[in-house]
């Protein structure tokens, strides 16, 4: 059982939520993620992982939620998920990306660019049926999102 | 700039392989040429303003000669029109000089420079031959022509010069063959190392590894193989190698590598430790960190010292790409883990009752949703949370040691082990965390087990229905009883069990079951079944059929055996009864099917003429009426003379 490879991302969407969104995500109970299961996602970022371990991290937001978010990081409203919500949401995995990844620093991992999923409870083709996701849910004030790990070497 | 200028002026004329003596000669050449020139054209200059022109006239064409001939070399390329020139004029100019000069005699002193131009210039051969020519043509200047005639000629003076000019020429000759020797000895030489470097060049451009060598401060060498530079790209000169590596590795790996390099310093350290303990012996190298695209390569590190003569060391460092090697290791580990796990998952299935497997996988896979449920209800109260997952994961582990599933009772109890530490206070998001990473593991088991109760599954479907399924089982018995009923008494007979739901029969019923069968078939093949030439006579299927069938409706249990014989003969029960029963012929005209059902289930009735051990010992048909009437059942019987006769047996599930 290894948990090392999820923590960092965790840690880091804690702390850019809490620098970028001036959020204060609150964690609650890990739950393994069904792949059929609608969790009423708008918008996903989902960042692949190479080396040591294999797998796919994603966080993905509802509507209402990422809009929101995005407008206390641009300051002006917004009315519908446009490139700007796109493009920031990407900016920002991307650093939460690289913030996991001081924390990965001993592993021998490589990530890559946040690549984003839009679509109105979309659902993400997660590599390989045998892999459990393993899906992290996030309080913020203005509503919930997840985190999702779906990664090789998780189970032993 | 000046001085790039100077050398092109300096080697003109040369090529890129010119070879050393041209080189050499190219350079006298054009020094020589040059000075020879500036100085011609200055005499000229002097001449005119002294008004000889005559001599101006002949100076002047010799520099432009001169200067012609240089600028010929440099379009050519053939250092030989330079060279004959430059002799040539020299042959000329020399001999004027010594025909015309006065009192001063300033012939005699340009005629000694004479051999050393032409033997440089043109060689041994063609420079001796003109030298001693022009040592002729001098003799003949200085003792029969005299110079002019108003200039007096001292004749021990000649005599000197001429000697002079003799030791001159030897010298230069002797100069000259030392030089070629000395020339032909260094191209060879040179020739020699150029291969050799070309060779070196060669194997380290192509090489698949790195090579390389660091000094005391642990710099690089210049000289490395091409692949050292392919893989870490371009470096700086006196590169430090730790340097290169920093950004690659883990840090660990680099710090370790760092003191492990600084111990080939310490010659006390013998050179089979210093193999043994190398950290990057295999290391996962990543390149171009700061891009999104990355390459990384397992690389095999190996360091060798090198001790120099003068007590100074060295290091020979190696690698080369194993990543294909690696990946293959770590899959065949994988898999081999993978496959270890499913046969004692295996060995431990085939232990296990079917039905029960089947019940636990089912409960348990029920549980774990369960719990997963519970971990998506929003909480504050990690503790009852973790103590109900605590009960439900004691449960399954209870169960999965009950079933001898060892190595999941095993994962259950770390799990529990874990749940149980966790249950004292309020738990953080990570241990959360590892909580449902447990859970995912558990669920992966489960998993692979059902796999491979799948693969089981459709392994047997593969290599033929039913194999070793209880009711194949208990077909192949059937049969082969049958098979030897049928050889004794010469019948033909084929068993139809498609109704027969063996997997309805309770414990409590098994033994009548058993019983009742081997007594009906007994029976049918005695009695009922005709043989083959009956039955054809009588129209019907040469091989009898017998068909056990058994279903289940609502709490009742339907059982039936049914054979295509003969069915009851009322004349034959009719004489038995009167025969073996004391039954008076008035009693037994009347007889109906039912009567005489009851008569064939009355204790010590046979209707076979013969007793054997298989059948007609009359006892058979009763055994079985009194178990049936034991468990509160009911036997029925139902026949059609001449063409069936069925048991039905009646029963409370």
């Amino acid at each position: 059982m290894d948990t090392k490879y999820i923590e960092p991302f965790i840690e880091a969407t804690i702390n850019v939520f809490r620098e970028f969104y001036k959020e204060e995500p609150i964690l609650r109970s890990p739950f393994l993620f069904d792949k059929e299961e609608n969790l009423g996602w708008d918008l996903s970022a989902v960042i692949g992982i190479a080396g040591e371990t294999k797998g796919v991290v994603s966080i993905s937001f509802p509507k209402n939620l990422i809009i929101q978010l995005t407008e206390k990081l641009v300051g002006h409203e917004i009315d519908s998920l446009n490139d700007d919500v796109i493009d920031s949401t990407g900016e920002i995995v991307n650093i939460i990306a690289g913030n996991a990844k001081k924390g990965l620093e001993q592993y021998r991992l490589v990530i890559s660019l946040p690549s984003i999923v839009e679509g109105p409870d979309h659902k993400i083709a997660w590599p390989t049926s045998s892999m459990p996701i393993i899906t992290i849910p996030f309080d913020t004030s203005l509503g919930p999102f997840h985190l999702s790990v779906g990664l090789e070497d998780i189970i032993k | 700039m000046f001085k790039k200028f100077l050398f092109s002026i300096l080697y003109n004329g040369l090529t890129e392989d010119s070879g050393l003596k041209d080189k050499s000669r190219s350079a006298v050449l054009n020094s020589i040429s040059l000075i020879s020139v500036v100085i011609l054209l200055s005499y000229a200059v002097i001449d005119i303003i002294a008004k000889i022109y005559l001599i101006a006239f002949i100076t002047a064409t010799t520099a432009i000669l001169i200067l012609f001939a240089i600028i010929l070399v440099g379009i050519t390329k053939r250092i030989s029109i330079g060279t004959s020139t430059v002799s040539y004029i020299a042959f000329i100019f020399f001999l004027l000089i010594l025909a015309t000069s006065r009192e001063e005699r300033a012939g005699y002193f340009w005629i000694m420079l004479f051999p050393l131009v032409s033997i440089f210039f043109l060689g041994i051969t063609h420079g001796t031959i003109l030298t001693v020519l022009f040592g002729l043509i001098s003799y003949f200047l200085i003792f029969i022509y005299k110079g002019p005639a108003d200039v007096i000629f001292i004749h021990g003076m000649g005599v000197r010069v001429m000697g002079a000019y003799i030791g001159v020429s030897l010298f230069t000759i002797a100069f000259e063959i030392i030089r070629m020797m000395a020339f032909d000895q260094l191209e060879k030489t040179t020739n020699d190392l150029v291969a050799r470097r070309k060779q070196t060049a060669m194997i380290f451009n192509n090489v698949k590894q790195g090579i390389f060598l660091l000094d005391e401060d642990l710099v690089l060498s210049e000289e490395r193989s091409f692949y050292f530079n392919e893989l870490f790209g371009k470096t700086r000169i006196n590169q430090p190698f730790l340097e290169l590596l920093k950004d690659k590795l883990p840090n660990r790996d680099f710090i370790a590598t760092k003191d492990y390099l600084e111990l080939f310093f310490n010659k006390t350290v013998n050179p089979a430790l210093l193999s043994s303990i190398n950290p990057i012996e295999k290391v996962l190298i990543t390149f171009d960190s700061k891009k999104a695209e990355e390459k990384q390569v397992w690389l095999e590190f190996a360091f060798e010292r090198i001790l120099s003569k003068n007590g100074s060391i060295e290091i020979l460092g190696l690698f080369r790409d194993i990543t294909e090697r690696v990946t293959l290791e770590e899959q065949l580990i994988k898999e081999e883990n993978e496959s270890i796990k499913n046969m004692e998952n295996l060995f431990q299935i085939i232990h296990v009752n079917p039905e029960l497997m089947e019940e636990f996988l089912k409960d348990t896979s029920d549980e774990i949703n369960s719990i997963n449920e519970l971990l998506k209800v929003e909480t504050q109260d990690t503790r009852s949370l973790v103590n109900n997952i605590f009960t439900i994961i004691h449960g399954i582990k209870g169960n999965a040691m009950l079933l001898g599933l060892s190595n999941l009772s095993e994962r259950l109890k770390t799990f529990e082990d874990y749940l149980k530490d966790l249950k004292s206070s309020t738990a953080t998001w990570r241990e959360l965390l590892k909580l449902t990473v447990n859970l995912a593991e558990i669920k992966h088991d489960l998993d692979q087990i059902n796999t491979l109760i799948e693969k089981i599954i459709s392994f047997q479907k593969l290599t033929g229905e039913n194999v070793k399924s209880k009711k194949y089982i208990f077909e192949q018995n059937l049969k082969k009883s049958i098979d030897k009923l049928c050889k004794e008494y010469n019948k033909d007979v084929i068993l139809d069990l498609n109704d027969y739901n063996i997997d309805l029969v309770p414990d409590k019923y098994k033994k009548l079951f058993k019983d009742s069968i081997s007594q009906f078939i007994r029976n049918s093949i005695a009695h009922g079944i005709e043989d083959k030439n009956e039955r054809i006579i009588k129209n019907k299927k040469p091989d009898g059929t017998i068909k056990i069938s058994l279903e289940k409706k609502d709490d009742k249990l339907y059982f039936s055996f049914y054979d295509d014989g003969r069915g009851l003969s009322l004349e034959k029960i009719k004489k038995i009864a009167i025969e073996k029963k004391g039954y008076s012929k008035a009693q037994v005209e009347n007889f109906t099917t039912a009567d005489a059902a009851k008569l064939i289930f009355s204790p010590g009735f046979s209707t076979s003429d013969k007793v054997d051990n298989l059948s007609g010992q009359g006892i058979g048909m009763n055994v079985i009426k009194t178990h049936v009437d034991k468990v509160g059942g009911k036997l029925n019987l139902r026949s059609s003379s001449g063409s069936f006769c069925e048991f039905k047996i009646l029963l409370h599930a």
